[in-house]
């Protein structure tokens, strides 16, 4: 009799039993996996979501750069800071400033170091000696500070030993810098020109380029052996 | 007389129960059930519906991908454009003194029996001027002239007066410190 009356209790519970474990078996093997799959893509989409919005103004703002305008402006810049040192280029600039502001050019020292374009250094150093009026001197500080490559002057140190000429002793810096190594990802931002930026392009652009006037000359001898075999 | 004893009256009361908590484990198991296959297909339809939009945003990043490598050329032109710009920013904000003008100021202001002998310049703004004048007089007539003059104001935030020294000719050397704007 109590046999009876207990399993007839248990019979109550087999449907809720079975539905629990079904329940707890489905939510093990299916639920739990979903859920957490739902998590992982929800963050892959947003991930991608960012991305694409990154794509999509990166793309509008590559769009509304002109090739032309873009080549011309870098061009610019490559000349005001060029990619390696250029020390003969330098040299020559020196010289032709000299000689079209009429101070006369004593001596130009200058340690270049490794010509390496990886270098970490920014500029290079040159230590110049000249004479000249003190307008003259004055007007080649002036020039010199507005040719390409650029230059800037660090320390000036004139000195008159006599008469109205003055004799200066100048350590100039010309800037250069390295190429940029990598392109970047393509999600990655494209960094706009700030206004700042943009102000110093435009100042640049009043510059004016100082013309090489400076030719190597070329052999008028003829060099090498002579063709024999000529009529 | 006669006794009855109804020995069934605790368990029919019993059952009546028990049928009572067996529908309602029934139900309840039932109503569960389906409120658990509800959740889970909305779980399933929503998992579904999140890989059909990641898939779609995948395929326009790609798309807009080969768009961007098509532009290249630019985005290296760009690049290149920027990274020369940042670093002219650099040197543009070390403003050095404008030299020409002060010497030219300098040349300007000296006037007969006042020379300059030496003018040193650093593009950290500092400035020291040696000079002559023939006697004390033209000494302190150049020292006020130079104090008023609105170049000075203009060029120099700091004007000392380091030394004065007679010479044995009567001359007067002297040297200043200055530090420009």
């Amino acid at each position: 009799m109590k046999k009876e009356k207990k399993l007839s209790d248990y019979k109550n519970f087999l449907l809720p039993g079975i539905v629990t474990l079904l329940v707890f078996l489905t939510a093990l093997s299916f639920l739990k996996p979903k859920v957490a799959a739902i998590i992982e893509v929800q963050k892959k989409l947003s991930q991608n979501k960012k991305n694409l919005t990154l794509l999509t103004q990166k793309l509008a703002a590559l769009e509304g750069l002109d090739q032309t305008e873009l080549t011309k402006k870098t061009d610019l810049l490559m000349a005001a800071l060029p990619s390696e040192k250029k020390v003969p280029q330098a040299l020559i600039i020196f010289k032709n400033l000299a000689l079209e502001t009429g101070v006369e050019l004593e001596e130009i020292q200058v340690d270049p170091g490794e010509l390496d374009v990886e270098s970490e250094e920014e500029f290079l150093s040159f230590n110049i000696k000249l004479s000249g009026s003190i307008e003259k001197i004055g007007t080649f500080f002036d020039k010199l500070e507005k040719t390409f490559p650029l230059m800037r002057l660090i320390v000036v140190d004139l000195s008159r030993p006599e008469g109205d000429l003055f004799n200066a002793s100048l350590e100039v810096q010309s800037f250069f810098l390295s190429l940029p190594k990598t392109l970047g990802a393509a999600e990655e931002e494209l960094s706009l020109v700030t206004p700042q930026e943009e102000a110093i392009y435009r100042r640049l652009v009043d510059f004016k380029a100082f013309q090489l006037k400076e030719e190597l000359p070329l052999p008028l001898t003829q060099t090498g052996k002579e063709n024999p075999f000529t009529f | 007389m006669t006794q009855e004893i109804d020995f069934l009256k605790t368990k029919r009361g019993a059952s009546l129960k028990q049928l009572k908590q067996k529908r309602f484990l029934k139900t309840g198991s039932l109503v569960f059930l389906i409120f658990y296959c509800l959740i889970t297909g909305g779980i399933f339809a929503f998992w579904l519906y999140l890989n059909q939009t990641n898939q779609q945003v995948e395929k326009q990043i790609a798309f807009q991908k080969q768009k961007v490598v098509q532009l290249e050329k630019i985005e290296s032109l760009q690049i290149l454009f920027k990274q020369r710009l940042s670093s002219l920013v650099k040197v543009f904000s070390q403003q050095p003194p404008d030299y020409e003008q002060i010497i030219l100021f300098f040349n300007q202001i000296a006037f007969d029996g006042l020379v300059f002998n030496e003018f040193k310049l650093t593009n950290e703004g500092k400035m020291a001027v040696t000079g002559t004048a023939a006697n004390a007089v033209l000494l302190s007539n150049f020292l006020e002239a130079f104090k008023k003059a609105p170049e000075t104001q203009n060029y120099f935030s700091e004007i000392s007066l380091d030394s004065t020294n007679r010479q044995s000719a009567g001359d007067y050397d002297f040297s200043l410190t200055l530090k420009t704007k």
